[in-house]
C-alpha cells in the first residue's frame, strides 16, 4: 500500500467523522441561535438515538428505515419536552442559569438511559450491509459510509432550504437575530425556541444512529462524539452554520491525518492544538463574526 | 383484651430484644469493600465482575457464613475513572470497617488506588489486566518497593502476551503491528509486548494508539497496514474490541487479529458482531470449559462454576468474570482460615499455594502477587458467537 492510498484512507476517515462532527454542531447551533445557550444535552440527544435505533432494530426486529424515523421523532420529542418543561419554566432565564440547567438535564437523562438499558456498549447492523467497498485511489469504506456522507448531506441542504426559504425558517432566524424585535411583529418567539430544541434532538438522534453501525452505541457515546461537535461548532465560529460544517470537516481530517501521517498518540492534541491556535488568532472561529450577526 | 393483646406485644418485643440484641452484636457481618467500575467505559467489566463476586459471597452465606458471621459486600463504583477511585476508597474505608477489598476493575484506577492501600494496610486483590500494579515501585527511584498489600486475580499480561507470541511463533508470524488504546491497560502491553515478542523472534514494526473511546481506527491500521506486517495485536478492553475487528474487515487486512486476554467475553460479540469471526485471543477457561481436556484438573471446577453463574444471573459469563469469581474466593478462604484480621488476612492470600481457581491454579508468594503462570492461558478463536479453543 503506497502512501497516496493511505492518504486517501485517511482523508475518507476524517471526513466521515468529520460529518458526524458537522451534524452535531449544527445541533448546537440551532440551539445557540435561538436561546444563546449552550446545550449541553446535546451529547444526550446522540446517544439517545443511537440507543432508541439499537432497541427497536435488534431486540425488537423494527425495519432500520422505520425505526430510524422512529428514533428520530422520539428524540426530537425528548427536545422539545426539555425546552416545554424545565427550560421555559426556569425562575432565571440568565443564560449561565439555562447552561448549568443543560447540564443537569444532560445528567438526568444519561442516567435514566443507564437504568433502561445498562452499561454495555451494543452493535446495530450496517444500513445496507457491512460489506467492504474499494475506491478508486486506494481508500476502503464500508456502506455505512456512503449513509452518513448522503445523509449528512441531504439534512444540511434541507436545513438551508428551511432557513432560507420557507416562513417558518425566516422567522426562526429572526428570533435569532433579534428577540425582542421579532416578537414585536409578531413572530410566536416561544414556538421558535420549541422548535429549534426538537430540531437539534432530531439532528443529535440522527448523528447518533449513522455513526451507530461504525462505533457501536452505549448509553454514553454521545459524551465524546458531543464535545467534538461543540469544539467543531467553536472552530467554525459558534452559531455560524457554514462554520459547523467546515469546523466539522477541519477537526475529522486533522484527527484522521494526524493519526496516520503524524502519530496516533497524539491524534487529539493535534486536533485540539489546530483548534487552539485557531482561536488564538481568531477568537470568533474560521467564519464567526462576532456578536452582532448570527446564523 | 384489648390490654392483654398490648401486653403480649410488650412482651414478645422486649423478648425479642433480648434475644436479638446479643445475637445480632456476635453476628455480626464481616464486611469486604467491592470496589468496581460500575458506570463509564468498562462497565461491562465491572458489572460482571461484581456479579461474580456476589456470587461467591451468596455462596459463602448460604452455608451460614464464616464462623457463623455473614460475609458483606461494601460496594462503590469507581466509574471506569482513576480520580473518581480514589474518592470511592477513601469513602468506604472511612465510613466502614472492611478487613480486605476486592477490585478495582482498570489499571488506571488500580494505579491510583495502590499507595493509598499501602498506606492503610489493607490488602487488596484487583482485577485489574496490568502487570504495572504489581511490579512498578511505590518509591521512585526504589525498585525494592513493589506493593506489599495488592494482589491480582488475571494473569499477568506478560504471560497472556507472551501465549499471543507463543502461538503466533508457532504459526509463522514474523512481523506484527501493536495497536493500543491510550491509557493504562494499552500502555502495559506496549511495554509487555516489546519484551516477549524477541523472546519467540516476532518484530514489532509498527506500534499504534487510540483513544479509548474513540470510533474509528482505520487511520491506525492503515498505518499498520502499510508496514506489511503478517499479525496484529489489539490491546483494549471496551468498545474498540469491537470497532478494530470491523475497520480490519474494512481495509480488507488479511493479517490476522489478535486481542488481549480480556475480549473473550459475550460483549465481544455485541460490539463486533459478524466482523468479531475469527479473532484469537488469550482467555481463561471459563468460556471452553466443556472443550477441555478430561482430565484437567480445572474443568470440572469451571463447569460447575459456569453452571451455577448462568442459573443467578441467566446469561454466559465472560473471560473476566472467572478473575472476579478467584479475587473473591481466595479472599474469602483467607478469611476463613484466620478470621477478619487486616494484616493475617494479607499473609494468607500471600501462602496461598496450589489453589484451583478457575482462572488458574494459583500459587502466590512474596515475590509473586498473581500466581498464575503461562500454562494457565488457553488461547481461543471467536467462532459462530461462541469460542473454540485453539490447540
Amino acid at each position: 500500500m503506497d502512501i497516496s492510498q493511505q492518504i486517501a484512507q485517511y482523508i475518507i476517515t476524517g471526513l466521515t467523522i468529520g460529518a458526524i462532527y458537522a451534524l452535531v454542531a449544527i445541533g448546537f447551533n440551532i440551539i445557540h441561535n435561538a436561546t444563546g445557550i449552550v446545550n449541553f444535552a446535546q451529547c444526550e440527544f446522540i446517544s439517545l438515538g443511537g440507543m432508541f435505533m439499537y432497541t427497536l432494530v435488534v431486540p425488537l426486529k423494527v425495519k432500520l428505515f422505520i425505526a430510524f424515523f422512529i428514533s428520530m421523532f422520539a428524540v426530537a420529542l425528548i427536545g422539545a419536552l426539555i425546552e416545554r418543561g424545565p427550560i421555559r419554566h426556569a425562575r432565571s432565564k440568565e443564560i449561565i442559569i439555562l447552561i448549568f440547567l443543560t447540564i443537569g438535564i444532560s445528567e438526568v437523562l444519561r442516567g435514566t438511559a443507564q437504568e433502561v438499558w445498562g452499561t454495555d456498549n451494543v452493535g446495530v447492523p450496517g444500513f445496507s450491509g457491512e460489506s467492504p467497498i474499494h475506491l478508486p485511489g486506494g481508500a476502503a469504506i464500508v456502506p455505512q459510509h456512503i449513509w452518513i456522507f448522503a445523509i449528512t448531506v441531504l439534512i444540511v441542504l434541507m436545513l438551508h432550504y428551511f432557513f432560507k426559504r420557507t416562513l417558518m425558517g425566516k422567522a426562526m432566524r429572526a428570533t435569532a437575530v433579534n428577540r425582542q424585535a421579532a416578537m414585536l411583529v409578531g413572530i410566536p418567539v416561544n414556538r421558535m425556541v420549541l422548535l429549534s430544541f426538537a430540531f437539534s434532538g432530531g439532528l443529535g438522534a440522527v448523528a447518533g444512529m449513522i455513526i451507530a453501525p461504525i462505533s457501536t452505541t452505549s448509553y454514553d457515546t454521545g459524551i465524546m462524539l458531543g464535545l467534538k461537535g461543540f469544539a467543531a461548532a467553536i472552530l467554525g465560529g459558534y452559531g455560524n452554520f457554514a462554520g459547523a460544517i467546515l469546523g466539522g470537516t477541519i477537526l475529522g481530517l486533522m484527527e484522521s491525518l494526524g493519526a496516520g501521517l503524524i502519530s496516533s498518540q497524539y491524534k487529539d492534541a493535534i486536533a485540539f492544538f489546530v483548534l487552539l491556535l485557531v482561536l488564538f488568532l481568531k477568537p470568533e472561529g474560521i467564519l464567526g463574526y462576532g456578536e452582532s450577526e448570527k446564523v | 383484651m384489648k390490654k392483654k393483646l398490648l401486653m403480649t406485644v410488650v412482651a414478645a418485643l422486649a423478648a425479642s430484644l433480648m434475644i436479638g440484641m446479643p445475637f445480632s452484636y456476635c453476628a455480626a457481618p464481616i464486611k469486604i469493600a467491592g470496589i468496581f467500575a460500575l458506570t463509564g467505559r468498562a462497565a461491562h467489566i465491572g458489572t460482571s465482575q461484581r456479579d461474580a463476586v456476589l456470587l461467591a459471597i451468596d455462596d459463602v452465606n448460604a452455608q451460614g457464613g464464616i464462623n457463623g458471621r455473614k460475609l458483606e459486600m461494601v460496594m462503590s463504583d469507581t466509574e471506569s475513572n482513576p480520580t473518581k477511585a480514589v474518592i470511592a476508597l477513601k469513602k468506604v474505608l472511612e465510613s466502614e470497617d472492611v478487613v480486605a477489598i476486592i477490585g478495582p476493575t482498570l489499571t488506571g484506577t488500580a494505579m491510583a488506588m495502590r499507595g493509598f492501600i499501602e498506606k492503610e494496610q489493607i490488602p487488596t486483590f484487583m482485577h485489574s489486566g496490568g502487570d504495572v500494579i504489581l511490579t512498578a515501585p511505590l518509591k521512585k527511584g526504589d525498585p525494592s518497593s513493589t506493593p506489599k498489600w495488592t494482589f491480582k486475580s488475571p494473569y499477568k499480561a506478560a504471560d497472556a502476551m507472551g501465549k499471543i507470541c507463543e502461538y503466533m511463533s508457532k504459526h509463522g508470524i514474523k512481523k506484527i503491528g501493536f495497536l493500543y488504546s491510550n491509557e493504562g491497560f494499552g500502555k502495559d502491553g506496549v511495554r509487555n509486548v516489546m519484551v516477549q515478542a524477541p523472546k519467540y523472534g516476532i518484530e514489532v514494526v509498527a506500534q499504534e494508539a487510540f483513544q479509548p473511546k474513540d470510533v474509528d481506527m482505520t487511520a491506525q491500521l492503515t498505518r499498520i497496514n502499510a508496514k506489511g506486517v503478517d499479525g496484529i495485536i489489539a490491546w483494549t478492553v471496551g468498545p474498540a474490541m469491537g470497532i478494530i475487528p470491523k475497520n480490519v474487515k474494512q481495509l480488507g487486512i488479511k493479517a490476522p487479529l489478535f486481542e488481549c486476554h480480556g475480549a473473550g467475553d459475550p460483549i465481544f460479540w455485541k460490539v463486533a458482531g459478524e466482523a468479531g469471526e475469527g479473532v484469537m485471543m488469550p482467555s481463561t477457561k471459563i468460556v471452553v470449559g466443556d472443550q477441555l481436556a478430561d482430565n484437567d484438573i480445572q474443568k470440572q471446577i469451571v463447569l460447575d462454576y459456569v453452571k451455577a453463574y448462568k442459573a443467578k444471573f441467566k446469561r454466559e459469563p465472560g473471560t473476566m468474570v472467572a478473575y472476579g469469581a478467584d479475587a473473591a474466593l481466595i479472599v474469602i478462604e483467607a478469611i476463613k482460615k484466620v478470621g477478619p484480621d487486616r494484616a493475617k488476612i494479607r499473609a494468607a492470600i500471600e501462602n496461598t499455594k496450589g489453589y484451583v481457581g478457575i482462572s488458574g491454579i494459583y500459587n502466590i508468594s512474596p515475590e509473586d502477587h498473581n500466581g498464575l503462570a503461562m500454562k494457565d492461558i488457553v488461547m481461543i478463536k471467536a467462532t459462530k458467537g461462541g469460542w473454540k479453543l485453539l490447540k
